[in-house]
Formats: C-alpha cells, sequence, structure tokens
C-alpha cells in the first residue's frame, strides 16, 4: 500500500509538481484547442447548414430525383402492347432502383406516378365533361377521402367532380377516349376533397393537374380536368383499353433530414440508376428496346444544391481557417507566456538546477513532461467546448461526423505544438538563466525602436486597404484584414503607455490632493513599466478584436439587409401581367411599375424607372437610414408633391451631381419611342428594387401614367407591373390569389430571403460570427490577463502592502486602490480598442462588401452590443480583480512576509 | 575530493569584465588565490569587491574575461556552455544565501538528496547510503521526511549542504549560507560545515559573517576586484601576483597618502618607506 502510494507520489512529482500553476495552462490549452478545432468543425457546420438552408429553400420533393418516360414511342415504332406494358416497365425501373442500391445512399425507393397523355371522358348520372386518369404507387398522402374508401381496383374521384356528375362510391364511371371511339368503365371506391393550395407535399410537382393554369392569351384562369385517382394495374389497364398514352414518372424521395455527406452519396446513387437503367442487361433496356419506349431519364436539384453548399464551403474555409489559426496561434503566444511565467514564479528552483547543471534541454524536457497532463486535460476540454459551442452556436445543429478525424488531428498538432512551446520557452530561459549579464546583443535589441518600426509597418500595411478596390466576387477576412488593426491597436496602445510616465510628472502635484487609495492606483498607472505596459497592449489588443470583429459582424449584417431591400424591393416581389388588375391588397403589399432601359437627359445615364404609391412605400420597403440623407418620408412626401407639368422623381444611384444640378433637377426620360420630362425632387444613394448598379428613377404612380397616357402609350403596355409585400411567398401566394392577383408565368418570384441565402453572403456572415465568437474569447482571455497581472503585482507588492498597512491605510484604501488601477488599466486598454477599432472597421469594410456589384456601398453600423460587452467586462474585471487581489493581500501573514522578504 | 595536496581550485590574474548600458564594469581585476582540498575557505570584502564574481567562476556558472581558472583540474577558460554544465554536475555543488533558493518546496529532504545524486549520475543504493549518513552527519537525520517549509532555516540549509554534497563533488561554494541564520544557529552550521570538511569535501563560502569567516581554515579578502590579503591560521597574508602586484592592507596604505614608496630589499624582508 505504501509503495503504490509512494509509486503514485513519486508520479505526480514527476508530473504534476505545481498543480495549482498547471491549472493556467489547462485553460489556455482548453482556448487552444477550441479555437483551432472550432475551425474545422465550423467549416463542416456550415457545410450541414449551408446543406439545411438549400433543402428547406428547394424541399426534398425538388431535391429527390425524378425519372420520366412516355408510353409513346421514340420513331415510328408499333407495339400494341406498349401501354400495358407500362406496368412491366414501372416494375422494372423499381428494380433497377433496388439493385443500385438507392435506398443505401439516403434516396428512398421510386414512387411512380401516371397519368394520361390527353384528357378522357367520362359521364355520370347528372352529366359529364373530361377527367384526368392519374395513378400513383404508394399512398395517397394527403387526401382526405369524404366518402367510400380507396381499394385496390375502384378509383377515387374529386368532390367537385362527384356533385358534378351525381357519382359516388359503388357507382360505375364510364370513360371514352376524347377524340377516338371505344370506352372503358371504372368503378368509384371512394370522393376525395378536392386539393387547394397548400398542395400536399407529394403533389407539388404535380401541382398542374389539380390546380388552375393562366391562359396567357385569354388572362383566365383554366382548371384542368378532375383528376381521378386509380389504381396503377386499373389505370395501366384503361389507359390501354382506351388506347391513351400515359406520362410515367418515377421519384425517388430524399431521405428526410439528410446530412450533406449522405446527400453527396445520394448524387452517386442516382448516377448508379441511370447506369442501371441504361444497361444493356437491364429489364429496362429491354423493354425500350422491345417496346420502344424513351429511355427514363433522371433529372435533380441535388447536384446545383450541392454547388451551392460547396461554393459556401470554398468562400467559407480560407477565412475561417485563418481566424481560427490566429486564434490558436495567439492561444500559443498565452501559452509561451505562461512557460515564461512558470519559470518566473520557479526562478530560484531553476536557478538552483542550474548551478547544479541543468541543461536547456533537460529543463525543456521537465518543462515538457510537467505540461503533459494539462496539455491532455486542455485539450480534451477545449475540444468538448469547441463541439459544443459550434453545435449549439454555429450554422447547424447537427456536425458530419466525418469531420471527426480531421478535428483529433488538429488537436492533436494543437497538444503537440503547446508542449513544444513549453519545451522551447523553458530551454531559452534556462539558456539566459545560465548566462550573466545580458550581452552586447541585447543592449543592441533594447536600443531598436520597436514602436516607431512597428507604426511604420502599420502604415504600410494599411495602404493597400485604401487602394484596394473590393473584389467583384465579393470580399472576406484574410490576412491582411486581420492583421491592419491589431497593428494599429499596439501602436496606439504602445503610444499611450509610453506617454504615461510623462503625464505623472504633470499632474503630480494634483494627483498628491487625491486619497491614499485613488493617489496610489495613479501612481502605479501612471508609472507603469514593463508589466504593465504589455497589460495594457495586449488586453487593447483583445478587446480591439472584440470591438472590430463586433463592428465588421454588424456592418456586414446591415450591408447584406440594406442590399437585399435594395435588390429586392421587399420580402417578397412576385412579376404580374402588365394589365392585371384585383382587389385592394393587404396592408404591407403595393403593386409598383417597372420599366428597364430608359436613358436619362442630359448626361445619357441608363436607368431603370420605379413607379410607386408614395402612400404605400414606407409599409412596403425596408428601408435604411444610410440610404439618403432625407428620412424616407420626406422623400416621399416630395415624391407625391405637384411636378406641375413634369412627373416629380427621385433619382438613386450613381447619377452626376452636375446633371441635376446644372438643370435646377429638369430632366428628360427618354425611352427611344417616346419621352417624358422630369422634375428630380430627392436623392437617395440607392432605392429598394435597385436590383442592379444601374441608377433607378423613382416616379409618382398617377403622375407618371398621366404622362405615358399623355405621350399617347398604354400604360399596360409599357409598364411591366410587380407586387411587394410583406411576409413569407406562401402567405404573400396565397393573398394575391385570394384578393385576384394572378402571377406572372414567365417571371419567378423574388424574396429578400433568397438574396441572403446566396452562398457568399452566407459564408461572410457565417465567417464574421466565428470572428466574433473567437474574438470574444480573446476578449476573456484578455481581461482575465488583467486580473491575473494585479494578482502577480500584488505578491509582488506583499511586502509594501504589509508596510503601509502598518503605517496606517486601511483595507479599504487598499481594496479601493487595487480596483482602481485595475479599472484603470483595463479601462484604459478598452479605450484604446474602440478608439482604434472603430475606425479601422469601417476602413476595411469597403474592401469586404460582399456583393459590390450592388448599390449601395457598404455600410457602417457601431456594435453597440460589443461596445457594451466590452463595458461589461471592464467592470467585471474590476470588481472581480479587487477582490482577489485584497483576499491576497489579506492571505499574507505579517511575519512570514517580513522573513522572506530578508 | 582530492587528498593529494593538490588545489580544488586555483585563479590567476582573473578578470571579469561585464557589459552595461552605462559601460563596462571590471569585477575582478586579477585574481589570484587558492583553494587548498578538503578546507574550508571563506571569500570576504565588501559589497562589490567581486566576492560573488569570484564565486560564480569557481562554481562553473561563469567564464573569466582574462586570465585563467581551474577547478578540479579543469581549466574553465575556453570550456563550452555544456562543458561547464558537466563540470558543474559531476564536480560543483552550491549553496545560495537564502533557504527557498536551495530547496523545492515539494520534496522532503529525502527526495531533495535522490534528486541531487541522480543529478551527480550517483546509483540508487549509493545515494540511499551516502545521503544516510549526510543527513546523520549534519544532524537533520530526523527530519528528513519532512518538507522544507517543515524545517528551520537552520535545518534548510544543512539540508542544502548535503544536497550539495552528496555525490562528493571536488568542491562547494555556498554564497553567504549564514546571512539568513541567527548566531546560534550559524555556529551550528559551520559545525556541520566543519564536518564536512573533516570528511575531505571542500567548501569555499562567500560571507560577511566574522563568525563564518573565522571558522574557515583560510580567508580570501576581495577589495575592488582584488584579494586584498589572505588568512591562514590567523596569519595576514598579502598576496602578490603574477606580475609582481601586491595589494597593501587599509591600514598600511593609510601610510601612504602620496601613494609612492621608497623599497629597500634587506636580508631579512622588503621594506616600504614613505619618500623623504
Amino acid at each position: 500500500m505504501i509503495t503504490i502510494r509512494a509509486a503514485l507520489r513519486h508520479l505526480r512529482l514527476r508530473l504534476l509538481p505545481v498543480p495549482g500553476q498547471a491549472l493556467g495552462l489547462v485553460v489556455l490549452v482548453a482556448v487552444l484547442a477550441a479555437a483551432l478545432v472550432s475551425a474545422p468543425l465550423m467549416v463542416a457546420s456550415a457545410e450541414q447548414g449551408a446543406w439545411e438552408q438549400e433543402r428547406d429553400r428547394l424541399s426534398e420533393t425538388v431535391l429527390g430525383a425524378t425519372l420520366g418516360t412516355t408510353t409513346q414511342a421514340r420513331r415510328q415504332r408499333t407495339s400494341d402492347t406498349r401501354i400495358s406494358r407500362a406496368t412491366e416497365l414501372d416494375e422494372a425501373v423499381t428494380e433497377a432502383a433496388r439493385r443500385a442500391r438507392v435506398d443505401q445512399d439516403g434516396l428512398g425507393l421510386p414512387e411512380t406516378i401516371g397519368f394520361l397523355m390527353d384528357p378522357i371522358l367520362f359521364t355520370g348520372p347528372e352529366g359529364g365533361g373530361y377527367a384526368q386518369l392519374v395513378f400513383r404507387t404508394g399512398s395517397f398522402e394527403g387526401l382526405e377521402i369524404v366518402a367510400g374508401q380507396a381499394t385496390d381496383t375502384g378509383v377515387l374521384i374529386p368532390q367537385r367532380m362527384a356533385e358534378r356528375s351525381g357519382l359516388g362510391p359503388g357507382d360505375r364511371l364510364p370513360v371514352t377516349p376524347s377524340m377516338r371511339p371505344g370506352g372503358a368503365e371504372l368503378v368509384v371506391g371512394g370522393v376525395y376533397a378536392d386539393l387547394t393550395t397548400p398542395l400536399p407535399e407529394t403533389w407539388q410537382p404535380h401541382s398542374f393537374l389539380f390546380l388552375p393554369r393562366l391562359d396567357e392569351r385569354s388572362g383566365n384562369l383554366v382548371h384542368p380536368p378532375p383528376a381521378v385517382l386509380a389504381p396503377r394495374d386499373t389505370a395501366v389497364a384503361t389507359a390501354a383499353a382506351l388506347e391513351e398514352h400515359l406520362f410515367l414518372e418515377w421519384f425517388l424521395p430524399l431521405d428526410p433530414g439528410l446530412p450533406v455527406a449522405v446527400a453527396r452519396d445520394a448524387v452517386g446513387a442516382t448516377q448508379r440508376m441511370q447506369a442501371a437503367i441504361a444497361s444493356p442487361e437491364s429489364a429496362v433496356s429491354r423493354l425500350v428496346d422491345e417496346e420502344g419506349y424513351q429511355t427514363p431519364v433522371g433529372r435533380t436539384a441535388l447536384p446545383t444544391a450541392l454547388e451551392t453548399v460547396d461554393t459556401t464551403g470554398t468562400l467559407l474555409e480560407p477565412p475561417v481557417r485563418a481566424v481560427g489559426i490566429g486564434g490558436g496561434v495567439a492561444a500559443l503566444v498565452l501559452v509561451g507566456a505562461w512557460a515564461a511565467q512558470r519559470m518566473r514564479r520557479r526562478e530560484d528552483e531553476q536557478r538552483s538546477l542550474v548551478a547544479r547543471g541543468l541543461s536547456p534541454a533537460r529543463g525543456a524536457g521537465q518543462a515538457a513532461r510537467e505540461a503533459v497532463l494539462p496539455v491532455l486535460l486542455g485539450l480534451a476540454a477545449g475540444g468538448a467546448i469547441g463541439w459544443l459551442l459550434v453545435q449549439r452556436l454555429g450554422p447547424a445543429d447537427t456536425i458530419p461526423p466525418g469531420v471527426l478525424g480531421r478535428s483529433l488531428a488538429v488537436l492533436a498538432g494543437g497538444g503537440i505544438a503547446a508542449v513544444a512551446v513549453v519545451a522551447v520557452v523553458t530551454a531559452v530561459l534556462v539558456t539566459r538563466l545560465d548566462s550573466i549579464g545580458s550581452g552586447q546583443a541585447a543592449h543592441v535589441l533594447a536600443r531598436v525602436p520597436w514602436l516607431a518600426i512597428t507604426a511604420v509597418l502599420a502604415v504600410v500595411a494599411t495602404v493597400p486597404l485604401f487602394t484596394a478596390e473590393p473584389a467583384a466576387e465579393g470580399g472576406g477576412i484574410d490576412v491582411l484584414t486581420l492583421v491592419v488593426p491589431l497593428l494599429i491597436t499596439v501602436v496606439v496602445a504602445g503610444a499611450l503607455t509610453a506617454a504615461l510616465p510623462r503625464l505623472a510628472t504633470g499632474p503630480g502635484g494634483r494627483l498628491r490632493r487625491l486619497p491614499v487609495g485613488p493617489f496610489l492606483a495613479a501612481r502605479r498607472v501612471l508609472a507603469g513599466q514593463g508589466a504593465a505596459r504589455l497589460v495594457v497592449v495586449t488586453t487593447a489588443l483583445s478587446l480591439g478584436l472584440v470591438v472590430y470583429a463586433g463592428a465588421l459582424g454588424s456592418s456586414t449584417d446591415r450591408t447584406i439587409a440594406t442590399k437585399a431591400a435594395v435588390a429586392t424591393g421587399s420580402d417578397v416581389v412576385v412579376p404580374i401581367g402588365a394589365d392585371t388588375t384585383g382587389r385592394e391588397l393587404p396592408p404591407g403589399a403595393m403593386v409598383v411599375g417597372v420599366e428597364r432601359e430608359a436613358t436619362l437627359l442630359p448626361g445619357a445615364a441608363r436607368v431603370n424607372v420605379l413607379v410607386v404609391r408614395p402612400d404605400a412605400v414606407a409599409g412596403v420597403v425596408r428601408w435604411d437610414e444610410g440610404l439618403a440623407d432625407r428620412p424616407l418620408d420626406e422623400l416621399m412626401t416630395a415624391l407625391a408633391g405637384d411636378g406641375g407639368q413634369r412627373v416629380p422623381v427621385l433619382v438613386a444611384g450613381d447619377v452626376a451631381d452636375g446633371v441635376v444640378d446644372g438643370t435646377d433637377g429638369e430632366l428628360t426620360l427618354d425611352f427611344g419611342y417616346y419621352s417624358m420630362p422630369v422634375q428630380v425632387v430627392g436623392r437617395a444613394e440607392a432605392f429598394p428594387g435597385q436590383s442592379s448598379s444601374e441608377p433607378l428613377v423613382v416616379a409618382e404612380w398617377d403622375a407618371y401614367l398621366a404622362a405615358v397616357e399623355e405621350a399617347g402609350r398604354d400604360p399596360a403596355l409599357v409598364l411591366a407591373r410587380e407586387v411587394w409585400s410583406r411576409g413569407e411567398l406562401v402567405g404573400v401566394l396565397d393573398s394575391l390569389a385570394a384578393t385576384g392577383y394572378v402571377p406572372s408565368a414567365q417571371d419567378q418570384p423574388t424574396t429578400a430571403d433568397a438574396f441572403t441565402a446566396r452562398p457568399e453572403l452566407t459564408a461572410q456572415t457565417w465567417s464574421l460570427d466565428y470572428l466574433r465568437a473567437v474574438a470574444l474569447a480573446a476578449g476573456v482571455l484578455g481581461l482575465v490577463g488583467v486580473t491575473m497581472h494585479a494578482v502577480a503585482q500584488q505578491r509582488r507588492r506583499t511586502v509594501a502592502g504589509l508596510l503601509l498597512r502598518r503605517m496606517g491605510m486601511t483595507d479599504r484604501a487598499a481594496d479601493v486602490s487595487a480596483g482602481l488601477e485595475i479599472g484603470l488599466l483595463a479601462g484604459l486598454s478598452a479605450l484604446v480598442a474602440v478608439v482604434v477599432a472603430l475606425p479601422a472597421s469601417a476602413l476595411v469594410l469597403r474592401v469586404l462588401d460582399p456583393v459590390p456589384s450592388l448599390e449601395p456601398e457598404a455600410v457602417f453600423a457601431v456594435p453597440w452590443g460589443s461596445i457594451a460587452a466590452v463595458g461589461a467586462g471592464v467592470v467585471l474585471v474590476t470588481v472581480i480583480g479587487s477582490w482577489l487581489v485584497g483576499r491576497t493581500a489579506r492571505r499574507a501573514t505579517g511575519g512570514q512576509v517580513m522573513r522572506d522578504a530578508t | 575530493m582530492r587528498h593529494d595536496g593538490t588545489p580544488a581550485a586555483t585563479c590567476e590574474g582573473l578578470v571579469r569584465i561585464y557589459w552595461s548600458p552605462s559601460g563596462e564594469v571590471h569585477a575582478l581585476k586579477g585574481v589570484d588565490a587558492v583553494v587548498p582540498a578538503g578546507r574550508l575557505t571563506a571569500i570576504t570584502g565588501p559589497s562589490g569587491s567581486g566576492k560573488s564574481s569570484l564565486l560564480r567562476i569557481l562554481a562553473a556558472q561563469d567564464r573569466p574575461t582574462a586570465g585563467r581558472a581551474e577547478v578540479a583540474g579543469h581549466p574553465l577558460t575556453g570550456l563550452s556552455a555544456r562543458r561547464l554544465r558537466a563540470l558543474r554536475r559531476r564536480h560543483i555543488g552550491y549553496v545560495f544565501a537564502r533557504p527557498p533558493q536551495n530547496l523545492l518546496p515539494h520534496l522532503t529532504g529525502h527526495e531533495h538528496l535522490a534528486m541531487a545524486a541522480r543529478y551527480r549520475g550517483v546509483g540508487r543504493a549509493e545515494a540511499r547510503r551516502e545521503g544516510a549518513e549526510l543527513l546523520d552527519l549534519l544532524g537533520i537525520a530526523h527530519r528528513a521526511e519532512h518538507l522544507p517549509g517543515q524545517l528551520s532555516g537552520g535545518e534548510q540549509q544543512r539540508l542544502a549542504f548535503a544536497q550539495a554534497v552528496i555525490g562528493r563533488p571536488a568542491l562547494v561554494m555556498a554564497d553567504e549560507p549564514t546571512s539568513e541564520l541567527d548566531s546560534a544557529t550559524t555556529a551550528d552550521l559551520l559545525t556541520a560545515v566543519s564536518e564536512l570538511t573533516r570528511t575531505g569535501t571542500t567548501v569555499v563560502m562567500a560571507t560577511h559573517d566574522p563568525l563564518a569567516a573565522s571558522a574557515a581554515d583560510q580567508v580570501i579578502h576581495l577589495r575592488s576586484g582584488a584579494v586584498s590579503h589572505e588568512e591562514v591560521a590567523g596569519r595576514r597574508l598579502a598576496v602578490i601576483d603574477g606580475d609582481g602586484r601586491v595589494q597593501l592592507p587599509e591600514e598600511a596604505l593609510a601610510r601612504f597618502p602620496a601613494r609612492r614608496v621608497l623599497i629597500d630589499v634587506t636580508g631579512d624582508g622588503v621594506v616600504l618607506r614613505e619618500p623623504s
């Protein structure tokens, strides 16, 4: 028992002789590990997040694979059995899917849907008409059967058809081809409730079977023939009997909640299935050969979605890696500082060992051995923290398991680097301990004007930020954007701390009038040398990073929101027919007119025209105050004013001031075949609806239409129309349908969400979020550094503190002094951080513009949250630091202090 | 440990110059000294006289700028840092002034000796045996399992000596080992150190303490970086260096305010007289 205890003690002495000191290393390595491991995890999480975004945006129905063919022959081949063998074809395709093992790679086995190429005629007791015969394998999900039931042979008819024809469950349903003689009879098994928007997800790709469509020529809604849902065999047999050809589709649904890695496998599975179908030995090929079917061809949006995911990952990885490595390097520097501190606190021990012949290598080996356990513990804690933080706060809740190996490799690398840093720093310090005097080289180094050199470096590094143009594909965080603010912070903080001792000579007399506590604190801060200066600089750096990252993040969020507002007008933009009218739109929506490719004279600037009702604009657009030097309501009031013979307009974008000022705003809009005099009543940097870099002329609705009519043109012909609305796309479409507006068949609706989901914007938002998280950790470390410095100072001042107490200084005055000193150091750092980081971020912001091709330019936002967090941190560290210092001072016993001091 | 009359260390014309921002500092200006083996030698002198510099060179922690120093038969001049470390490890023990500088707070007395023996390359069994003997000799055998914090100042310094002596180094250097001890404890420690020298250990001790100096077999007194005089067996001896320079005692120097003398070499000796 004693032997085991002795062995354990021996092991502890070798591995962990000073546990309290090792705790600091555990914390630092945890930060290092969290910073390093979070980079690959963040990239993986972003990949999964981008995939989830695409999955939500496109729906799993669109992302699933669909193969299609018809029973109509390719070329001029005839066969009597081609339609009836559609069942065989269906089974052959399903078998091919099974052989390709698609169900093991994220796809379901095919669900078949078939319908007639031409509608058929039906007759009922009370009337007849056209009908469409539809079958679908699997369940009729989303159908509400209101009478009867689905059977193996009977069909389901829609409620409206049942009411109109007088058919019901159990009735016979005679059907005939529309163009030929012949006939067949179906049995009605049940009646289902008519399907309306929103359709069940499984039916959405085939909405044309249920929902009306707009007839382009008449402008009227055309309802499809009622869909009679039949079992597959019944439908195929009926089609064969009527000699009506079928469209056949096989839908391979994507497994719900599929991770991105499996989604990539699904693409492979789709390709395997296509190859299995095309194989000459396959049953499908045999049927294609025998019956002349067209080979089923697949289509899926999955590769496109994955391309978007890859683009996001490609854009995100470099900045995240830069930030992660930067955080890791900073943490390694702190590990080095810890190693130096370890040597300092154990200087007696080390000096004694050096006197006995300790070599730098042996000292380094001892330090490395002592660092192993804390490093392992820190790696485990930091890895877990990094994983949890990315999982909770990252782009996706689930992190692809494939990243685990890479993360462990990164952790191992970080651990080895940490131990190596401890060893190298120790070796260097042991070497220094082993040498007497500092030598000539050290004197030369001490005379180098490091601050001036850093200042020159900062200036040189800043120049590209002034001269560089934003990259056409959008900017991102890189080494330059990370290093410049840090360099400037070092210079400013260094200059400030260098100037402090000079300040001490000036107001010295006034300081003496202060009470003891504040006087001591002020003198200690003003006379701060060495460590105190280093603390101010490093804390200013860490807090500066918090403010800088906050400013970049807030500004980019604001820039993206503003660009989205400008590019898309409102939350949802639905193009509608030029002459479409409807009832009054609900609040938060309005109709605007759009006319493109006009010329503004004089100056011949190419412009687009937006026609709005000024009173409705404020409730619909998302306006940023930075877009104009006047509030929106003032602009709209000006727009609604009387322009006399001219149409009042606002001009947004890059139109020369001289053109407007030189003509008193009296310009002409030239459309080539007619022109219009306009009066500029306001300017804006950009305006909602300005979806390109070309300037936008915003005109008042009634005045503009009157001018168009006066020019002898029909507004319905020259002015395209859009509905701009706040809210979600589905809700807006429902609302439009309810008010009688019909979306344009040619143009797709656009949304602000779709704009912000662009890979370059997503990548930048996420990378800046990551920078903010890393910066926050750096800020916390900086403030912890202030506290540790204060406690270390207190240890050094133990004797002086004891003497002061014996001279009558109260504990309260000592606490006030410590608190004020910590507060002043942290406050100075925070001041430098804010003063430097805000202009630095404003400077960098221009280069970071994620979509420089769109107005407006990057918009700056003051990061009030980050500034408040820094302020709160300073207060917190002041309170906690002064408490710790007070506790340390009171723990020292007078006798021991004086004995140690001799 | 040398018993053949060969000195444990010798210095000839030892010069040590340090660099500082304000210029060069000449800490040693040609010191000649011989440290006899198996004796206690004290180095005394006022602050700034060069005691610590001489001690560091004799302890192989530093190299002379000029001159010759030899420790345990090894000339220090020209030795690489690695060889200096090896010399320290095998042949030199060192005791700092303050007990916390010598001892690790988390090791017991036995563990200190075991670690020191490991550094010196002594086998485990030999270390255990020698350690027990040393602790017994120094009178702290009953405190062997205690941590430094549980020992008195005198006990800590005795443990520090035991740690420095284990493995029988040629030379044990002690930098003011009694500076933090009261006179009774100092006397006890000096008795213990005398016991060590009786077993053949050579000890060199820099000290301000007259009690410690009086216990030494030889006292080397430094003044302004040079040997002012030596005291051997109660007799004060001036030292003549290789260039014929000699430092006069303070009281003799006071007789020559003009710093000029007439030298008469007679059959009995050399007589210095003030020029008339």
